[in-house]
């Protein structure tokens, strides 16, 4: 191989070098930005606070919750507000959902009906006597 | 004439062309494999990369997958809730007493949350102080796992990850009518909650 072959091998492979380092870090950071955003912290989180409220709580109670973070996550996800709180009264479990496959889900054991409430950001958790 | 010119150069001469020879060849074979030489930098840089990333990747899975234990939160809710009902003010509930007394109604706690096999227990023992010093157990309420009640004093003790939250309570020499009773209370949660499909 005479000397212009080698330069310019070495060229091809530096660029092939730079790009692929490049490549791996981009990947890098894409991950850890979007592993950032992951959902499930904030249905883990929610779900857990908002049982927490309602274990406190009296009945007849009403509580603000902000919501803001979450709503922020669900838009980017394209998920409505109003589909991402639900309660199972029958089972005493407060739902979160940022997908449309699975939920998280955290009971409480009080003896109480909850009703959840959306008004932009802002989450009502409504606490009633349990009725029969 | 070759042979006139090669005896005319003289032993040293031919030595140091073979020299020459051998160091141009070494040359060519050093540029030669200098790509060979890159590409073993470059599986090394590869193998560095992989651990870098494969380093950060599980890093930031442990972060995100780590468990927010609310446990103990929880097990100190219970615990002021069953204390609320129990007492009030210095003084003991009139009804804890009754024959028909109902804990999870009097303290509005569903029942169905502390059937056997649950996430939560809790304990609350009655002593009365006017006899044995205290140590005469009256009454006991209790509901949920009562496995949770054994693991609650393994985890006091040692450092366990996997084991119940617990909280306790005492109160004392509470009036009732002209008697006095301790009450001590047990709280333990093991609530684990979870990711459910649709």
């Amino acid at each position: 191989m005479n000397k212009k072959g080698v330069f310019d091998m070495a060229v091809l492979e530096l660029i092939v070098f730079v790009i692929l380092n490049i490549v791996f870090f981009t990947g890098m950071v894409t991950f850890v930005y979007a592993a950032g955003n992951k959902g499930f912290v904030y249905e883990e989180i929610y779900a857990k606070q908002i049982a927490m409220v309602v274990d406190n709580a009296k009945p007849e109670m009403v509580v603000l919750m902000n919501i803001a973070d979450i709503k922020a996550i669900a838009e980017k996800k394209g998920k409505s507000v109003d589909k991402i709180f639900s309660v199972d009264n029958s089972k005493n479990q407060i739902r979160v959902s940022l997908s449309s496959s699975n939920f998280y889900a955290y009971n409480y054991f009080m003896n109480y009906d909850v009703e959840l409430k959306t008004n932009n950001e802002w989450l009502s958790i409504i606490v009633k006597e349990r009725t029969g | 004439m070759k042979t006139e010119i090669k005896s005319s150069m003289g032993r040293g001469q031919v030595k140091a062309r073979q020299v020459k020879q051998e160091s141009d060849k070494y040359i060519n074979n050093f540029i030669g494999n200098k790509l060979g030489g890159e590409k073993l930098l470059s599986i090394w840089w590869v193998f560095v990369l992989l651990i870098i990333g494969g380093g950060i990747v599980i890093g930031v899975m442990i972060f995100y997958n780590a468990e927010i234990n609310t446990n103990s939160v929880e097990a100190q809710i219970l615990n002021s809730r069953l204390g609320d009902c129990i007492v009030n003010n210095g003084y003991l509930n009139e009804n804890i007493l009754n024959e028909n007394f109902d804990i999870f109604q009097e303290c509005k706690i569903d029942k169905k949350m502390f059937m056997k096999g649950s996430s939560f227990y809790f304990n609350v023992s009655i002593y009365n102080v006017s006899f044995y010093n205290g140590t005469l157990l009256l009454k006991e309420y209790f509901g949920g796992d009562r496995a949770l009640e054994k693991d609650c004093s393994v985890g006091g003790s040692v450092i366990a990850v996997k084991f119940p939250k617990c909280s306790r309570s005492n109160y004392n020499e509470l009036l009732y009518y002209s008697d006095k009773f301790n009450v001590k209370i047990l709280v333990g949660s093991n609530q684990k909650g979870g990711a459910i499909s649709v």
